[in-house]
């Protein structure tokens, strides 16, 4: 199990960051994430795996100011 | 009276404290009143403010306590300026604030308001960083004045942080932030207020920031348009990264933005930053605690 945004989430062998993204439906074409509070850079979100009991976070950024 | 050690007719001495007036410290008798106070140093002050909070003449002074004499009407001296200025501030904030320095990336809505509550506040030393002109569409929301259209932003901004505190220092940078200049710009301030209008902007502040200055806390905001919805407005701290906004309302076609929502999200990233520059307030805490 990991949270995903503080929701349980059932983990999985070789689960990915990308992963992540496609069960939770999250398609904002920018986001931040931090897993266990490491940032993950984007271009390794293909490539960075989860580990189990992992805490992770997502940002949507959103335009306005 | 108050200065020094009197004698009393029983042949007592009075004993000596130290306290603050106007922020300059002095020892007087430990029997003195505000009102003894305030005839020696400040004839005909109106307002009186001890340890943050207004005070009553015939309040007694206690050690270490801090009184600020204010005759209305009156501009004071420069160096006396920032004291009484900071005469409702919680007591021993003020000279914490003075020494930070807090970098402002992006002066719109959001960068000019928190700018604003962070100058009135006496942060030390604000960083402004923005590329573009103030423009009549900018007025609604942002802390910019009808004459200054056409200005810089960043000019206009520091001009109106100096008249309403001239002991902030301010470096303007009329700029576009890049992945290149944000450490040379950016990488010696204590906290950096990520206040940019485009999520592509907010992004590469982001991912930059995370590589280059990994423990720089960032203070962004994301979700402040429209109006109204006061209870979405949050704060979410992943690491040193926090988070204010809805997290859900987008500037998009039919969706506006506007001073009441855009100030309260500035002032929250602002209020964000004392925090981490303080730490949290351990009397809201204890006042919370109590409700609950």
């Amino acid at each position: 199990m990991i949270t995903v945004n503080q929701e349980p989430l059932e983990h999985a062998d070789g689960m990915k960051v990308s992963d992540v993204l496609r069960l939770k439906n999250y398609r904002f074409p920018l986001l931040i994430i931090r897993v266990n509070g490491k940032h993950i850079p984007r271009e390794e979100y293909h490539s960075t795996l989860i580990p189990d009991g992992a805490d992770v976070q997502v940002l949507h950024l959103m335009s306005g100011g | 009276m108050a200065e020094f050690p009197q004698k009393h007719a029983n042949g007592i001495l009075d004993l000596v404290m130290k306290i603050y007036i106007n922020e300059r410290e002095f020892d007087v008798s430990d029997n003195c009143t505000v009102s003894d106070l305030r005839s020696i140093h400040v004839p005909r002050a109106d307002v009186i403010v001890q340890n943050g909070f207004p005070a009553n003449p015939d309040d007694p002074v206690r050690e270490n306590d801090r009184l600020i004499f204010i005759r209305k009407g009156e501009v004071p001296p420069p160096d006396e300026l920032e004291a009484l200025m900071a005469a409702r501030h919680t007591p021993g904030v003020h000279a914490r604030l003075k020494r930070a320095s807090v970098g402002i990336a992006g002066c719109g809505g959001l960068g000019s308001n928190a700018a604003t509550a962070l100058a009135r506040v006496g942060i030390g030393h604000l960083v402004l960083v923005d590329f573009d002109v103030v423009e009549p569409s900018n007025l609604n929301r942002q802390a910019y004045f009808v004459d200054q259209i056409g200005l810089p932003k960043v000019q206009a901004l520091k001009a109106n942080l100096k008249r309403i505190n001239p002991a902030v220092r301010i470096d303007a940078h009329d700029c576009l932030l890049t992945p290149q200049n944000i450490s040379a710009l950016l990488g010696g301030v204590d906290v950096i207020v990520e206040a940019f209008d485009r999520a592509d902007q907010k992004s590469m502040l982001g991912e930059t920031c995370a590589g280059l200055l990994p423990d720089k806390p960032l203070v962004m905001r994301v979700g402040m348009a429209g109006y109204g919805s006061n209870p979405l407005l949050h704060t979410r701290v992943m690491g040193n990264l926090h988070v204010v906004g809805d997290e859900c309302s987008e500037a998009s076609p039919g969706m506006g933005l506007m001073a009441p929502r855009v100030t309260a999200v500035a002032s929250m990233q602002a209020n964000q930053v004392l925090e981490i520059l303080l730490g949290p307030d351990p009397r809201i805490l204890e006042a919370a605690s109590r409700k609950t």
